[in-house]
């Protein structure tokens, strides 16, 4: 069991990480590298700060808070929790001043950001099955809610088991030896992540997130990286 | 279709792949808000109508003979 451990705690995670990193830059060449439109895709009214007009529709979508309320609060608050989890996740690598001007411990957000997220995706996939979104939807969306949740919810689990049940074999301490060794390429499982009866939660959730960074790059999840680049496209 | 007809319509779909296609392409998470600014949906109550359902259909041509993803599943 712990040869498994192993494969998904180090080789499947640089596999992964290459894919990731690799796979994106291929892709964002290719889009790239295509001819421009010959002509102008801007849209009505305009505006005069275009590009600060592309970065509010970038990242407060004013046209699904103007016909969509409801969607834009789970939206909201979902792509801000992964900004969240983003700085949650530095933070278990390395202690930065910045991010404690609210105090807190790691893992930020004391063990509400894992439920707002999920609360989030399943609102994203029970709507794929409400027609017009139903009829819209192809498998792969579902896959990757699905897979998502499940990234969100054995993370959560992690934080509430040091939270809720006081659990202090697998502590932030490892999880911060763990990251830095892999970071720096000179990978170390420490014996709590080894050992501890806890571990396979950070295993599966390591896993399914493994997964999900191999299918980045050929999915829609490509929008984090060109939905600023459409936005200043459509603003001209 | 025959295939001479076939590539000579690969070849059509290609030169229209530029930059502006591929970002809406790429980008379009079929969330289905476009339905609200469609008035032709509006009228008909037709899927087939909605922007994103149509833009489906390029973006499945565009996987299965653009790239190497739809050689491995459609």
């Amino acid at each position: 069991m712990q040869t498994l451990y192993f494969l998904i705690l180090v080789p499947m995670v640089y596999f992964a990480a290459a894919v990731f990193i690799i796979g994106t830059g291929i892709r964002l060449w290719q889009i790239f590298k295509a001819p421009a439109h010959p002509t102008t895709l801007q849209i009505y009214p305009q505006k005069k700060g275009k590009f600060l007009a592309a970065v509010s529709d970038t990242f407060l979508f004013p046209t699904v808070r103007r016909h969509k309320p409801v969607l834009w609060v789970f939206l909201i608050g979902f792509h801000m929790g992964l900004i969240l989890l983003f700085i949650g996740h530095l933070e278990l690598m390395w202690d930065i001043g910045i991010f404690q001007i609210i105090p807190h411990e790691p893992f930020l957000g004391s063990g509400f950001l894992g439920p707002i997220l999920s609360i989030c995706l399943l609102y994203f996939l029970f709507r794929r099955f409400i027609s017009p979104v139903k009829e819209l939807s192809v498998p792969e969306d579902y896959y990757l809610l699905i897979l998502l949740f499940l990234i969100f919810v054995f993370g959560s689990e992690m934080d509430w088991a040091r939270r809720i049940y006081f659990y202090e074999e697998l502590t932030v301490g490892d999880y911060r030896d763990y990251m830095i060794s892999l970071l720096i390429l000179k990978p170390d499982l420490p014996e709590g992540i080894l050992f501890s009866g806890h571990s396979f939660m950070l295993v599966v959730h390591v896993f399914f997130a493994n997964i999900f960074l191999i299918f980045f790059p050929f999915s829609q999840s490509l929008h984090s990286f060109l939905a600023l680049p459409i936005n200043r496209l459509r603003r001209g | 279709m025959d295939q001479e007809t076939r590539g000579e319509l690969l070849k059509l779909f290609q030169t229209k792949l530029n930059q502006a296609m591929q970002l809406y392409l790429e980008t379009c998470t079929r969330c289905g808000v476009c339905t609200e600014a469609c008035h032709v949906y509006a009228s008909t109550g037709q899927v087939k109508h909605i922007a994103a359902y149509r833009s489906e259909i390029i973006r499945r041509l565009h996987k299965k003979y653009f790239k190497d993803r739809g050689k491995l599943w459609p």
